[in-house]
């Protein structure tokens, strides 16, 4: 196993400027990651995750762009690269994996020339190796008979095949980070369940550090080291798994906490986070969350600062919780 | 874990010949198509005279009606002789043999042209795109056979120029329809996905855009194979095309024009057949291309 690289973002901001002014959807993320680490990253639509990702990878659109901060992967910027460069980063050092498996993969090519493809456009390899790779990666996401599987056209396979495939395309050229953009949220929870347990593994086994992007709270509990809790484009809570769900601190990271609906709790209401979530352009002063929030109070008008409640757990609200969450589950 | 069965993989094309053979009508095209195609190409084997080697023609053969005899008893006109006693039925084989080559090379030419205009333009985007496109409208905007008809006039005739009218005529077909379902193409996220995987440009467009706008820009190609064999015999017709000692059917339908009234009519008839044949049958071809290409019509 090779030396992975850490990634550590900080205070990156993304903003989009259109005509009708300067929209800014990241305020200063930032997070670090650690080889072999998984982060989840949660929150509602719109609060910024996807766009997080695309971020980091260097792939917005305009009229977005980064327009301050650093994205560290192994001690280089990566918005100091050239477009080249960054390209060499994409699917060698980082990788991607999205949400529709039905989606991603191009249907008009064999599985084994769109991952065959992929190790080329990074390494000068043999095709008789770069085959014996495609073989390798196919067994370690537990797709049967690779070899033969791999002359197969991506609608030959069912949904959680080829989200497997994509994570095998992602894997391929063994990154130091895979940004997972909602990966399971269009599969079954069976399928779902052995997503995240060959995910686990692998990243365990190569020391790849993974971004989970999710706004299911029950995929990530049993998954993340990590927990980042995104709303309208801040971090308002961050820090170790069992902290952010345990003791959740932010009036926000409690109200998800609370929606996740409960096997052990029939006949209850479920809870709701009263209102939807800002339009970026339109963000009321001070905390966003304020208007959705029970103990928002005269201070709220102000931006809350970033609170540290212990070494590794932080959060910006100015009304904290300090008792324990009790969920069943 | 050996023995599950594995669906039975076939390839698309086999899957896609399956579904054009189960039209009899699209198979009777492709047989006529192809027989038209063998006579093209090996027509010097088949025909009993060169129509373009003029010491091989006799004057006094001028004009013969269809299954007439020639002067010297040596030669059996099948389908009559035209003004300069030229074989009719030597005269269409080679002519089909321009026509055919023409289609295709000119077709050939447009396709590539377009496409990568067409793909440029939906994969740049912005001011490239507008460029292109505003093109290919100002193009479109001209009747086809003004435009070849202006160009053959500066460049004057020869096979070569023919085809480069042509092309010209026919590569914006090209570009907006590549352009079209490059755009659609482009929306969805496998193309994010290779970017993401850092596929080169290049790489992206040829390997993965192209063949997912394949399908349309084969039925359009078959369609214009059609238009450019129409448009070549029309431009001959208008006396446009090949010299008068190398006739194509146009030319040849042009010749036997004058003789019409007068009851000789083999001389345009039998060209214009041939013309009419091999027009229906590419055009039999590429509808049930269509159909075959575009899921939304199967069954």
């Amino acid at each position: 196993m090779n030396e992975k690289a850490h990634l550590k973002v900080e205070n990156l901001v993304t903003e989009f400027v259109t005509s009708k002014g300067c929209v800014r959807a990241l305020d200063e993320i930032s997070f670090e990651l650690q080889p072999g680490e998984i982060m989840g990253l949660v929150g509602e639509s719109g609060s910024g995750k996807s766009l997080t990702g695309f971020s980091i990878m260097g792939l917005l659109d305009p009229p977005g762009r980064v327009s301050s901060g650093k994205i560290m992967l192994g001690g280089r910027d990566l918005r100091q690269l050239s477009a080249e460069q960054l390209r060499h980063m994409r699917g060698n050092r980082m990788a991607m994996i999205f949400q529709d498996p039905m989606m991603t993969l191009n249907p008009v090519m064999k599985i084994a020339d769109q991952m065959i493809e992929t190790i080329k456009a990074h390494r000068p390899v043999s095709p008789s190796q770069a085959f014996e790779e495609c073989i390798q990666a196919l067994s370690a996401v537990g797709i049967a008979s690779p070899e033969e599987r791999l002359k197969a056209y991506p609608h030959q396979f069912s949904g959680g095949m080829r989200q497997r495939v994509a994570i095998a395309i992602a894997l391929l050229n063994k990154p130091d980070v895979i940004i997972a953009d909602e990966p399971t949220t269009a599969l079954d929870v069976t399928i779902q369940g052995q997503i995240l347990s060959v995910i686990q593994n692998i990243c365990r086994q190569t020391g790849t550090a993974v971004i989970w992007i999710t706004h299911d709270l029950s995929v990530i509990s049993g998954l993340a080291d990590h927990i980042s809790v995104m709303y309208a484009g801040r971090i308002v809570e961050q820090g170790p798994s069992s902290k952010v769900l345990g003791h959740p601190a932010h009036p926000y990271t409690r109200g998800l906490i609370r929606s996740v609906p409960s096997a052990n709790e029939p006949n209850k209401m479920l809870y709701q986070i009263p209102g939807i979530t800002p339009s970026l352009a339109h963000l009321p002063d001070g905390c966003a969350f304020r208007p959705r929030c029970e103990r928002s109070s005269e201070g709220c008008f102000k931006k809350p600062p970033i609170n540290k409640l212990s070494a590794d757990h932080q959060m910006s609200c100015i009304h904290p919780y300090s008792e324990r969450l009790e969920v069943a589950s | 874990m050996n023995d599950i069965q594995l669906p039975e993989i076939v390839s698309p094309g086999k899957r896609l010949w399956r579904i054009f053979a189960s039209d009899w009508i699209a198979l009777l095209g492709l047989a006529v198509l192809s027989l038209l195609v063998l006579l093209a190409i090996f027509a010097p084997f088949v025909v009993p005279q060169n129509p373009y080697d003029l010491a091989q023609l006799n004057i006094l053969d001028g004009r013969l009606p269809p299954a007439s005899q020639s002067f010297d008893e040596k030669m059996f006109y099948l389908l009559g002789t035209d003004d300069q006693g030229r074989d009719i039925y030597s005269a269409i084989i080679f002519g089909m043999r321009i026509s055919l080559g023409v289609g295709l090379l000119s077709t050939l030419g447009a396709l590539l042209i377009g496409t990568t205009l067409g793909l440029s333009a939906a994969y740049l985007g912005k001011k490239a795109d507008s460029l292109i496109m505003r093109i290919v409208d100002i193009q479109l905007s001209f009747p086809a056979i003004l435009i070849a008809l202006i160009l053959l006039a500066v460049f004057g005739q020869g096979l070569g120029k023919i085809i480069v009218a042509l092309m010209t005529v026919q590569w914006a077909y090209y570009a907006r329809t590549v352009r079209s379902a490059a755009l659609v193409e482009m929306g969805k996220e496998y193309v994010e996905a290779a970017r993401c995987l850092g596929l080169g440009h290049l790489r992206i467009i040829f390997n993965h855009l192209l063949p997912n706008c394949i399908a349309p820009l084969i039925v359009v190609a078959a369609m214009q194979i059609a238009a450019a064999i129409a448009l070549e015999a029309t431009l001959s017709f208008l006396g446009l095309g090949l010299p008068i000692t190398e006739p194509s059917l146009g030319l040849l339908i042009s010749n036997g024009y004058s003789y019409l009234m007068s009851g000789k009519y083999w001389i345009s008839f039998y060209p214009g057949l041939a013309l009419l044949v091999m027009i229906v049958s590419i055009n039999l071809v590429a509808d049930r291309l269509r159909d075959t290409l575009n899921p939304r019509l199967q069954k």
